[in-house]
């Protein structure tokens, strides 16, 4: 498929100007194709951290959920909905905050905030709440950290495809429209200019001979 | 006490023990499917509570309800056929399943629940049964309502002192804590009254259950919580372990050396005990899990001591031991029960079960 091409006036002047602009697009390109290696491999960097994290969040919410199945046989699952009805719930805030990351992106960061009263008190009745179930609800408790870190590594990922995905859009452009329309255009001004100079040629060899045969006319009718 | 007071309560424990389902029979359960375990059942003891609760539908919850009202029917023969100081006692014993029920029902009332979908969650058995507790919600939907409701009862006008600003906003641990203590304040007055040798089987055999009691809040509190200040505002009245061991454990680093300080503290006390806390000593790096589930099986050790120490027939370890025995019978079904319905493996409910020490 042939590149369109720009409107332009196909002088020798617009054509160094086009050939200095294909250069600046292919400089530019470069730039942001080494963008996107670094973001590539940032990416990278923060999917394998969250892969982990991920991994031991289900670690530790598979171990709560099989002490509170635990709970569930020990006093029944009846009395483990009454114990958690009646518990005080956990007191917390997601604070949303920006963070600069690489190439000077800014990413949401998202910190857990705990009140430290509801950590001085027993959630659960010491007396009736079976230890699987303390356990299993002490187990989330913690675990909220490695929730908030996990989302606020998903919100990063995010941003940073979204930022590859403008990057890749950008050197895309470049690389497959503007540079061959630049490419297109110079190559149409070479055409028109190499016409113009065939044309011009001619014309000039057209003169000369012309002049050529008017002088050996003259030069006869002086003879005679 | 003189043998006539037990004239009549022991040939129905004789004969209620007879009944217990053997443990090889229970372990063999373990692993069976709903329908089996309710055949296995429907020829024990349960059979009447199972065949009128459950009828052709056979659920946990309906099984777990039948096993209640089974434990419940027992323990009304026992009241029955009972008199004088063991009577109360066992009347005090009952007490704890009174405490059980009114703390559903302020946790359930707070909640906001629908004083019918609370029913569901009372367990019937001792003086708050369900029909008691119907009579009470459905007059009172707020927790002074019910305590107000409760002021002519045993726990009526100690529950009204209790009911203070904290409790008021929500905060129910101080009631709860309150009633518990009451109950075990109760049980252990009324040993009290026994004669010397029944006070000692009795203060050994209910003793431990409250002793293992406090010590599980220690561990919990020494796991869980970064306060360690208010402990001692939700430890229950002592038995053997007194306040001053309690204290000092209390103020002890890590949940090790608190186990370390009560193993040396029961060294001159009760075998049970100092075989108890030195398998705590030695286990002290497992799970607190697995502490608690070491301490859980105490009260059940306890009544198999004294069963094999005290040969002589009459004797209040026969009738408390028993109570723990199938109380503990129950707690094993209703866990192979629940583990079923959610298709645990049957190695993970075997470890669940609560089995004497040398099976």
């Amino acid at each position: 498929m042939s590149a369109e091409r720009l409107e332009v006036h196909p002088t020798r002047l617009e054509l160094l100007a086009l050939k200095r602009r294909k250069t600046l697009a292919e400089g530019i390109a470069d730039i942001l194709q080494k963008d996107l290696e670094v973001l590539i491999i940032s990416l990278v960097k923060y999917r394998e951290r969250a892969s982990i994290l991920r991994t031991q969040l289900y670690d530790v919410l598979a171990m709560s959920y099989r002490y509170f199945i635990e709970a569930e046989m020990v006093i029944g699952s009846l009395k483990v909905k009454e114990l958690a009805l009646t518990t005080a719930p956990i007191d917390f805030n997601v604070e949303i905050k920006t963070a600069t990351g690489v190439l000077g992106i800014q990413f949401p960061s998202l910190d857990l905030i705990k009140h430290k009263e509801s950590e001085l008190k027993p959630r659960l009745s010491l007396i009736d709440a079976p230890i699987q179930l303390v356990e299993a609800a002490a187990r989330i408790n913690v675990v909220m950290g490695a929730v908030v870190e996990l989302a606020s590594l998903t919100a990063a990922i995010r941003e940073l495809l979204e930022v590859i995905s403008l990057k890749r859009r950008q050197i895309n452009r470049i690389r497959f429209k503007i540079v061959p329309q630049l490419d297109s255009t110079i190559e149409y001004i070479n055409y028109i200019l190499e016409e113009i100079e065939q044309q011009d040629a001619i014309r000039v060899r057209v003169l000369q001979r012309k002049r050529k045969e008017r002088s050996e006319k003259s030069d006869e009718t002086s003879s005679l | 006490m003189k043998p006539a007071r037990y004239s009549t309560i022991m040939p129905r424990i004789a004969l209620e023990s007879l009944k217990l389902i053997d443990i090889d029979e229970l372990i063999h359960l373990n692993g069976k499917n709903l329908e089996e375990i309710f055949s296995f059942l429907v020829n024990t003891t349960y059979r009447e509570e199972i065949v009128s609760t459950c009828g052709d539908m056979v659920e946990p919850g309906l099984l777990e309800d039948a096993l209640f009202l089974n434990y419940a029917k027992t323990f009304n023969k026992l009241l029955k056929n009972s008199s004088g100081y063991i009577n109360n006692l066992l009347m005090s014993v009952l007490h704890k399943f009174d405490a059980v029920n009114l703390k559903t029902m302020f946790r359930m009332v707070q909640a906001g629940m629908d004083f019918e979908d609370i029913l569901q969650y009372i367990i019937p058995l001792g003086t708050y049964d369900r029909i008691k507790s119907q009579a009470i919600l459905s007059k009172a939907n707020t927790i002074s309502a019910v305590i107000g409701s409760l002021q002519d009862q045993d726990f009526g006008f100690f529950l009204k002192e209790k009911f203070n600003f904290q409790t008021r906003f929500g905060d129910l641990t101080p009631l709860e804590t309150a009633l518990d203590k009451a109950v075990f304040k109760g049980i252990l007055d009324e040993i009290k009254n026994l004669n010397r040798k029944d006070k000692k089987i009795a203060t050994n055999i209910m003793g431990i259950e409250i002793d293992t009691l406090n010590v599980k809040i220690i561990l919990k509190f020494k796991a869980l919580m970064t306060n360690l200040d208010n402990i001692k505002e939700n430890l229950m009245p002592v038995a053997l372990i007194d306040e001053s061991i309690l204290e000092s454990a209390i103020k002890e680093a890590d949940i090790k050396s608190t186990l370390q300080r009560f193993s040396r503290s029961v060294e001159t006390k009760h075998q049970v005990y100092r075989d108890i806390f030195a398998k705590l000593v030695k286990e002290s790096d497992s799970p607190i899990s697995r502490l608690v589930f070491i301490l859980e099986k105490a009260p059940l050790e306890m009544s198999f001591f004294e069963l094999k120490k005290n040969l002589r027939y009459y004797n209040i370890g026969y009738i408390l031991s028993f109570l723990n025995m199938k109380w503990v019978e129950i707690k094993n079904l209703r866990c192979i029960i629940n583990g079923m319905a959610r298709h645990i493996d049957s190695d993970q409910t075997l470890n669940l079960l609560l089995l004497p020490e040398n099976y």
